[in-house]
């Protein structure tokens, strides 16, 4: 085998020539070479055949011929020569005859045409000449040796050669059909011999495809029947062979598939080949199967690593198990252990692997619980503070766990395994109870060891209490074999319940202090403490611990008091357990007590109300330290809550005692009804006041008893409440007015209880009113009417009384504020009124207090306040009074003159008053500064003193004239210093007149006005200056500016016509000789035409730039978003084909010349279109910020990601045709940037740039 | 319209005289067009005077002006045809190298019925001029020749 692939070829797929195919192509091989050898060979015979026939005829006859000219020729010349030659006896064949001498010459001629003479030397010859169909024959006639002449003979050969042809022609035929024989022989003599080998090639086919029963037919008695036969055989044993080992695979496979592990094949890249049906329903993949998966498909995060791990061990050649947690398809979690074992065609390769997959999932789960319960045990146990043992009887050891040896206070292991270890322990009689119960269990005697309780002694002496269960397990036959069980420690238990059962015991019969007296005894003795006492808090400036039950040592002992500050019970009161389990003297070194009895501990607990409030505190007081705090915080916690319940009872007992009390104390009559009516409770009052006894009363209707009618009509429900005056009768008979308060007892049910009446005698009052009345409407009307604002403000801070003066003060109408706090005080002042309200109340009094109250249209008024306290019939202040006065011109007037008093100070003008005779009263301080004297040198002094002597007498004069006229003088007065310095003066002096109209004083006000005037001088002279200058450039510039016009003008004018005409020339030159132009002449012309435009642009540039630094500036509110909008718009055809972002944000409105602005950004954004020209994505974007320079414009930023620009250059950017890349990189005359530098500064904001080359350039403004 | 009313052009440089009268005979209407040299020949023209003194009398369909002439400048000549009595219906077209705003302005308010910019473009230039010789020399109705006003 060497090419597998032939191998496996299946039938019918030969190459195109098959053994048949070879054979029929010899046999036609045979055929063709016959046919061509036969139709080449023949014509050749056949024409020989008949030509030669033809050749020897006419030999024949020429000889003849040549036989009877030789008779004839000698005899009778050569003259009869032509009649010999029409005598002799042609055949039809003959088409020319005739003889020649020895020169050639013809001696006779028969036929149509002439023959050269023959030259033959021979003496006999012929020639055939195939194209005229014509033999030639010639003949030399010798007799005796001489030459008689040549006979030449041409024979027709045409019936010759048709005979040729038609013999060859059937010949032809001939051979075509045994070509077809040949053909035919062929195929049938190639199908009859191959025939066996086909159908042995066809059944080994068969059996290549699986058709096992197929055979070769062995029939044949030939070759092939032998070797048809053996094949056959060959298939036979070959079957019997296959079919067992199909048996045997089978007989595996169902093995396989049966198998309760999961078994797959996978390939070297794992994918599974094989999985039989566990493995699949481990992965539950029952219903597709697990082939042509992977089982990392299935693998639970983190697993991965894991499995890659154990995949290259195996690819070492080694077996490995290892588990792994997979998910289900279904979303099942399962945990499977997988035995892979790697297969290896040839050592050191890896061609897969089997696994065998194990579902321990359960199992997982199962040791997972056992875990679980095993520690969820011991913690129960731990918890429970119960440790376990065993006891085996065999080796008498016992084996404790640690939480038993640490309950029985020993290290862990400390245990040595001997029972009497364990029972020696047991202290006194319960140790032989212990013993007795375990023995008894040991030999069997009781069936089971039943739960004994007993007390233990540990090393450190300390006694527990523990209870011990246990259960006994036997041998076979019956006997104990060991035992075991737990035991507990009960200790906190069983002392809590001890304790408990003590206090229930003592207590149970008891109230009161006697309760609390008994509680304290039966804990002390419970607990074994010294002192156990409950404490009250006596506050004050010192709060006191007062004692309201003390024990020492089980007996009842004497009350004490002691500070709280400073004592453990400082902790507790009111607030939480406090436990100091040791060193309490050396804690609380300030407390003498605890040092006298030697205190060592210390344990209290709050005692609470049941609405939280402190009553007080129980605590006890050990000479030794606590140990278990756990007991003594539950006990006392019991305790605590029984005695604060029980010191609750006895408040509540002491306030009905107290209210008892003051029932019988209080001077109105009071009664208690039940719900019937019938009175239950009547104090003394009562008896005073209707002159029935108590016990004439209780039990009676009171309606009955007063003769009155009920005014809810009885119904104690009805009413709860009820005030009002009644008449009623005493036990005399007598009637008198009454005031009534009742109101119902409600029950904690809500059912009313009783009713509760009081009762006020009012006969006396009533006449005390009515005098008060008269005397109070007198009062009442004086305060009323009284020009001063009155008013009464009452304890509750409402006002009371508001008299007419306060309304008109005020606003307000008494109305609108009695009964209501004081309207007028404004909220900065609220809290000074209460103060004084405070005092006023207080006791005190107050005179003339200035302040300011707010009037009702909201107005402050100024106002001095006197108030004083009005006190009630008890003499206890219970109303203010309170006058008020307004004095809001007063003060006016005060603030006023204190401006001007400061005015007059502060002015830095010189002021000076005099008396009418002109002495100086009063100058202000400028003046002293201003003159040099001070204040005392010239009181009294006439201001003539500061006379120069240069003031023009008539100046003075005027001044007099004016001031006696009674009016106001101004001037200027040219003074002296003190110092002598001359100073000019602009005063103002007017006369002050009283109300008589006559002069009493003169005032003066000066200003210094010596600097002033020498500043106007100079301003005067730099004014001319200016304005000379002024108009020296204005006229400088105008004729400049004229020359620039006229400049432009003839630029615009003029020297654009010469461009144009180059121009248009040149176009006109190019159209006309347009049909012999070169290209060299016409890239000249273009260079012309090309200039001459970009001159005319330059020319126009120029002209706009000077146009921009004439033109008037029209500033008006500019909305840049607007402008920008729309200049972008225009700007479209430049855009064209171009992605181009703009960015702009919020723009605002400024003040501008619109065009002129347009015109900047139309500049700069054509700028930055040009300069991104290389970007796919350019972007352009706008922002504005505040100008930093604080002049209030507005900066603008145009930002774009182009081209950009060396930094160096920045400074030529705003130039006239100042340009930073050439022509044919960007087009432009470089005047852009200078429009807007001069745009912009003609509206006096600045340009700059920045940017960087290739990167993007940001061109600001500011306007 | 008559098609044989004149058409003047008023330049006093030679060779745009020559560019614009090749843009006119473009336009077809070389024929009916006569150049005025300067302002005075203008008003020379108009009032048919000194060289044109047997010209006659008739008002032309246009007046293309250019601005700055030697002797009378265009502005003189549109103030001196808007006064006459006779002249002050003539369109005027200026036709100025200049496209300054103050010449603007000025030829506006003097009166002008068009203003056109000599383009530096000669393709252009021929077509505006043709534009302009079209609509005026063709397409718009010019006064009657002899329009005296009436009001």
């Amino acid at each position: 085998m060497t090419d597998p692939a032939a191998y496996h070829r299946g039938p019918g797929r030969f190459g195109p020539f098959t053994v048949r195919a070879k054979i029929a192509m010899l046999i036609l091989l045979l055929v063709a070479i016959v046919a061509i050898y036969v139709g080449v060979r023949m014509p050749t015979v056949i024409e020989r055949e008949v030509l030669g026939s033809a050749l020897r005829r006419s030999q024949q006859t020429t000889a003849m011929a040549g036989r009877i000219f030789i008779e004839t020729l000698p005899r009778q010349g050569v003259l009869s020569a032509s009649g010999t030659l029409a005598r002799v006896p042609f055949d039809s064949t003959v088409v020319y005859a005739g003889v020649f001498d020895e020169q050639g010459t013809p001696l006779a001629w028969l036929g149509p045409a002439t023959e050269k003479a023959p030259s033959l030397s021979a003496s006999r010859a012929s020639e055939l000449t195939r194209h005229d169909r014509l033999l030639r024959t010639v003949e030399r006639l010798e007799v005796h040796g001489h030459h008689l002449g040549t006979l030449v003979v041409g024979y027709d050969l045409t019936s010759d050669l048709i005979e040729i042809k038609a013999e060859v022609a059937t010949f032809h035929i001939g051979s075509l059909v045994l070509l077809f024989f040949g053909i035919a022989v062929a195929f049938v003599a190639s199908n009859w011999l191959t025939r066996p080998l086909t159908e042995l090639v066809r059944t080994m086919s068969s059996i290549a495809s699986g058709r096992l029963d197929a055979r070769a037919d062995a029939s044949s008695r030939d070759e092939f029947g032998a070797l048809g036969a053996a094949f056959n055989s060959m298939v036979e044993q070959w079957t019997s062979a296959s079919t067992e080992l199909r048996r045997s695979e089978e007989r595996f496979r169902s093995l396989v598939e049966n198998l309760s592990e999961g078994v797959t094949i996978v390939d070297a890249h794992e994918t599974i080949l094989y999985s039989n049906r566990a493995a699949d329903e481990i992965f539950g993949e029952l219903e597709h199967g697990l082939v042509g998966c992977r089982l990392t498909d299935y693998l639970e995060n983190g697993q991965l690593e894991s499995m890659e791990r154990e995949i290259e061990e195996r690819r070492t050649g080694r077996r490995s198990i290892y588990e792994l947690s997979i998910r289900r398809r279904d979303g099942q979690h399962r945990t499977i252990e997988i035995t892979a074992s790697p297969r290896a065609s040839t050592p050191g390769t890896y061609d897969g692997a089997q696994g065998i997959f194990r579902d321990v999932t359960d199992r997982k789960l199962a040791e997972a619980r056992l875990g679980e319960s095993e520690d969820r045990l011991r913690l129960a146990l731990e918890a429970a503070e119960m440790g376990t043992w065993s006891w085996d009887f065999e080796t008498n050891r016992m084996v404790w766990s640690e939480q038993l040896e640490r309950i029985f206070g020993l290290v862990p292991n400390g245990f040595g395994g001997d029972p009497e270890e364990y029972l020696r322990m047991i202290p006194g009689e319960e140790q032989r109870r212990a013993r007795r119960t375990m023995y008894d269990a040991l030999y069997g005697w009781t069936k089971d060891l039943h739960t004994i309780t007993h007390r233990i002694r540990r090393p450190d002496g300390s006694i527990r209490w523990v209870e011990v269960r246990g259960t006994l397990y036997r041998l076979e036959n019956g006997h104990p074999r060991s035992m075991a069980g737990t035991m507990a420690d009960i200790t906190h238990r069983r002392m809590t319940e001890g304790a408990l059962e003590a206090i229930v015991r003592g207590t149970a019969t008891t109230t009161g202090r006697e309760f609390l007296q008994d509680l304290v005894r039966e804990l002390s003795r419970a607990l074994g403490v010294r002192l156990a006492f409950i404490s009250r808090v006596v506050s004050g400036p010192s709060p006191m611990l007062r004692t309201l039950a003390v024990a020492d040592q089980g007996t009842a002992a004497p009350q004490f008091e002691c500070d709280l500050v400073g004592s453990p019970c400082e902790h507790v009161y009111g607030r939480k357990t406090t436990f100091f389990a040791s060193g309490l003297r050396e804690l609380f070194p300030a407390s003498p007590m605890l040092h006298d009895i030697g205190a060592e501990s210390y344990f209290g607990v709050p005692l609470m109300s049941s609405s939280n409030k402190p009553l007080g505190v129980l605590a006890v007081i050990g000479m030794h330290p606590i140990d278990d705090s756990d007991i003594l915080s539950s006990i006392m916690t019991v305790f605590g809550a029984r005695a604060a319940a029980e010191l609750e009872r006895m408040q509540v007992e002491e306030h009905v005692h107290l209210l008892a009390h003051a029932m019988m104390s209080i001077s109105e009559s009071v009664t208690i009804e039940d719900l019937t009516g019938s009175l239950i409770y009547a104090n003394d009052a009562f008896e005073e006041t209707y002159g029935y006894t108590r016990s004439e009363a209780i039990g009676r209707r009171r309606s009955e008893l007063l003769s009155i009618e009920e005014p809810s009509g009885g119904g104690l429900a009805d009413v709860a409440a009820w005030r009002g005056e009644q008449v009623h009768r005493r036990k005399s008979g007598s009637e008198f007015p009454a005031f009534l308060s009742t109101s119902v007892i409600p029950g904690e049910d809500g059912i009313p209880r009783g009713r509760v009446t009081i009762a006020t005698d009012l006969t006396l009052t009533k006449q005390a009113e009515e005098q008060l009345r008269s005397t109070s409407e007198a009062l009442r009307t004086v305060l009323e009417v009284s020009p001063l604002a009155i008013l009464i403000v009452g304890e509750d801070r409402t006002v009371e009384f508001w008299n007419r003066a306060a309304e008109q003060m005020f606003g307000w109408g008494s109305v609108d504020v009695v009964g209501k706090p004081l309207p007028f005080v404004p909220a900065h002042l609220a809290d000074a009124e209460v103060d004084m309200q405070d005092a006023v109340l207080g006791g005190g009094s107050i005179t003339n207090a200035e302040s300011q109250y707010r009037r009702k249209d909201g107005n402050t008024v100024d106002v001095a306040i006197s108030a004083t306290g009005l006190p009630d019939a008890s003499g206890r202040i219970v109303r203010m009074m309170s006058i008020i006065t307004d004095i809001s011109e007063r003060k006016r007037a005060e603030v006023e003159l204190r401006k001007l008093s400061v005015a007059v100070d502060q002015s830095q003008v010189s002021i000076v008053m005099t008396d009418a005779r002109g002495a100086i009263e009063y100058v202000n301080p400028f003046f002293t500064h201003t003159t040099g004297y001070a204040r005392e040198e010239v009181l009294g002094q006439n201001p003539r003193i500061l006379k120069s002597g240069t003031t023009p007498g008539e100046v003075y004069q005027d001044l007099w004239k004016t001031l006696s006229s009674g009016h106001e003088w101004h001037g200027e007065l040219c003074n002296r210093r003190k110092n002598g310095d001359l100073y000019w003066e602009f005063a103002s002096i007017s006369p002050v007149r009283d109300s008589q109209g006559v002069t009493t004083h003169f005032i003066a006000v000066k200003e210094d006005i010596t600097e002033r005037r020498r500043s106007e001088e100079e301003v005067r002279r730099l004014n001319a200056e200016l304005e000379r200058r002024v108009i020296d450039r204005t006229a400088q510039l105008e004729s400049a500016n004229r020359e620039l016009e006229a400049f432009s003008y003839s630029v615009s004018h003029d020297l654009r016509a010469p461009l144009r005409h180059v121009s248009g020339y040149v176009e006109m030159l190019r159209d006309h000789i347009n049909g012999t132009l070169d290209p060299t002449s016409r890239r000249y012309l273009e260079a012309i035409m090309g200039s001459a435009k970009r001159m005319g642009i330059l020319i126009d540039d120029l002209l706009a730039f000077s146009r921009l630094g004439r033109t008037e500036l029209r500033r008006d509110k500019v909305d840049t978003a607007e402008l920008v909008r729309e200049v972008w718009m225009e700007l479209e055809p430049d855009r064209v084909g171009r992605r181009i972002d703009l960015d702009c944000e919020e723009l605002p409105t400024v003040q501008a010349d619109r065009t002129l602005l347009k015109q900047v950004f139309a500049n700069l954004l054509s700028n930055a279109i040009k300069f991104t020209r290389g970007r796919d994505e350019a972007s352009v974007a706008i922002t504005t910020l505040p100008a930093d320079d604080g002049s209030g414009r507005m900066a603008f930023h145009i930002r774009d990601n182009g081209a950009g620009f060396d930094m160096a250059y920045a400074d030529k950017l705003f130039g006239v045709f100042q340009r930073l890349h050439t022509v044919e990189e960007f087009e432009g005359t470089g005047i852009g940037l200078a429009n807007v530098r001069r745009i912009v500064h003609r509206h006096g904001g600045k340009t700059w740039a920045s940017a960087k080359p290739d990167a993007g350039a940001t061109f600001s403004f500011t306007v | 319209m008559n098609p044989n009313r004149r058409i003047l052009l008023a330049e006093d440089d030679p060779q745009d005289r020559e560019l614009t009268l090749k843009a006119l005979s473009d336009a077809g209407m070389g024929s009916r067009v006569d150049v005025a040299n300067d302002g005075a020949d203008v008003l020379d023209y108009l009032h048919c005077r000194g060289r044109f003194a047997g010209r006659p009398r008739a008002i032309p369909a246009l007046l293309i002006l250019d601005l700055k002439m030697p002797k009378v400048d265009g502005l003189e000549v549109v103030r001196q045809i808007r006064e006459d009595e006779v002249l002050r219906t003539l369109p005027i077209v200026v036709l100025s190298s200049s496209r300054e705003e103050r010449d603007l302005i000025a030829c506006y308010r003097g009166g002008v019925n068009g203003y056109v910019v000599k383009s530096m473009e000669f393709t252009d230039h021929l077509r505006h001029v043709r534009l302009l010789g079209e609509f005026w020399g063709s397409v718009n109705e010019p006064p009657p020749e002899s329009s005296r006003s009436t009001a």
